[in-house]
């Protein structure tokens, strides 16, 4: 009797249809497009102008220093371009050198705006930084200007890297 | 004597019993059955069409939400649903379920992605005419049956099945949530769609 049993139960086992299943997939895909931008106002600001002692803002976060900040979400190269070497007023000039620094952390030294350029990494996502402006007005130019009101600029250059 | 007369009996009983014997025909018959199961047939299908959200100019203005419709005609040649196609014919239904990233990944960075809406997913059967689309929320539908017919209960028919040759096509859609300024790149995920046969 206990042998009829099985066989009927081992049977009914078989008659029962197999799983049929069956798996497939698709990629999901989006691609964001390069992005940056600077953002930022304000001038160098030299003040008064000593004629006794080089006239000089850090770059790197010194006092009357000009900031902006670039945003990119992607690696970028940071140069500078149209640099003034004398300031203006009118047909006068007043000789400077240019100096421009980065902050992407902290402040990184501050050179020359002519020869300057700065690999900036993209982190996890929209990354900021900020670069700082500053010179030099030497002693000896300042003596030789005439007074008046001076202004000069520069360009800033973001390229893709 | 007496002896000699039960042995007799004995004997002729005997060969009373050989002849019964020789009575037998010779010839034999026997009978072997073939058994065969022939299961249903495995749905088949693959994936024909990546989700695609094509490109997206980023802005620092805010999020950017990208939808994508789950619809049969792509909306441009790189934006467009997903698609699966599969072979149902001769089956009697279906169950199929769709497990879909939270987030699209590219090498360093991730984008949330979701799939919340009755505009994210449809499926429609190429025997019917028309192939006409049914939608259904890809993010609350935990199984998604489909039956050539069904009975009362909602239950697939038991002897109806779809036609030889007919396909199931599902498409899928979605939104794309883009943060302000979401890093350049490509980013990707996997949908899966597993099908069981409904008996």
């Amino acid at each position: 009797m206990t042998h009829r049993m099985m066989a009927v139960f081992a049977v009914a086992l078989m008659a029962v249809p197999a799983m049929v299943q069956g798996q497939s997939t698709v990629t999901a895909t989006a691609t964001i497009d390069q992005f940056f931008e600077v953002t930022g106002s304000g001038d160098i600001s030299f003040g008064d102008l000593s004629r006794t002692a080089d006239n000089v803002i850090d770059a790197a976060g010194g006092t009357g220093a000009a900031t902006r900040t670039v945003s990119f979400n992607h690696n970028v190269n940071v140069s500078f371009t149209n640099i003034a070497a004398n300031l203006t007023s009118g047909t006068l000039t007043l000789p400077i050198t240019l100096r421009c620094a980065v902050n992407d952390g902290s402040w990184g030294t501050a050179e020359d705006c002519s020869g300057a350029s700065f690999d900036l990494d993209v982190g996890t996502g929209l990354t900021n930084a900020t670069l700082g402006f500053g010179g030099i007005i030497t002693e000896a130019a300042a003596a030789a200007a005439v007074a008046g009101s001076y202004s000069g600029s520069l360009d800033i250059l973001v390229v893709a890297r | 004597m007496r002896r000699f007369d039960w042995m007799g009996g004995a004997l002729a009983a005997l060969v009373t019993c050989l002849g019964l014997a020789q009575a037998v025909p010779v010839a034999g018959q026997a009978t072997v059955t073939a058994v065969a199961e022939l299961p249903l047939a495995s749905p088949t299908g693959a994936g024909s069409r990546n989700l695609s959200f094509g490109t997206i100019v980023p802005t620092s203005a805010g999020p950017v939400a990208v939808t994508v419709p789950a619809a049969v005609a792509p909306s441009s040649a790189s934006v467009h649903s997903g698609e699966f196609r599969l072979d149902v014919g001769t089956l009697r239904g279906v169950s199929v379920t769709v497990d879909t990233p939270n987030e699209l990944m590219s090498a360093a960075a991730s984008m949330p992605v979701d799939y919340n809406g009755a505009e994210f997913g449809a499926w429609c059967v190429d025997a019917d005419a028309g192939c006409t689309l049914t939608a259904f929320n890809p993010a609350t539908t935990d199984e998604l049956r489909v039956c050539w017919r069904t009975v009362g209960s909602g239950s697939c028919h038991p002897i109806q099945n779809f036609p030889p040759g007919s396909v199931l096509s599902i498409y899928i859609g979605g939104a794309l949530h883009v943060a302000p300024v979401q890093r350049a790149g490509t980013y990707t995920g996997t949908i899966t769609l597993s099908i069981v046969q409904v008996y």
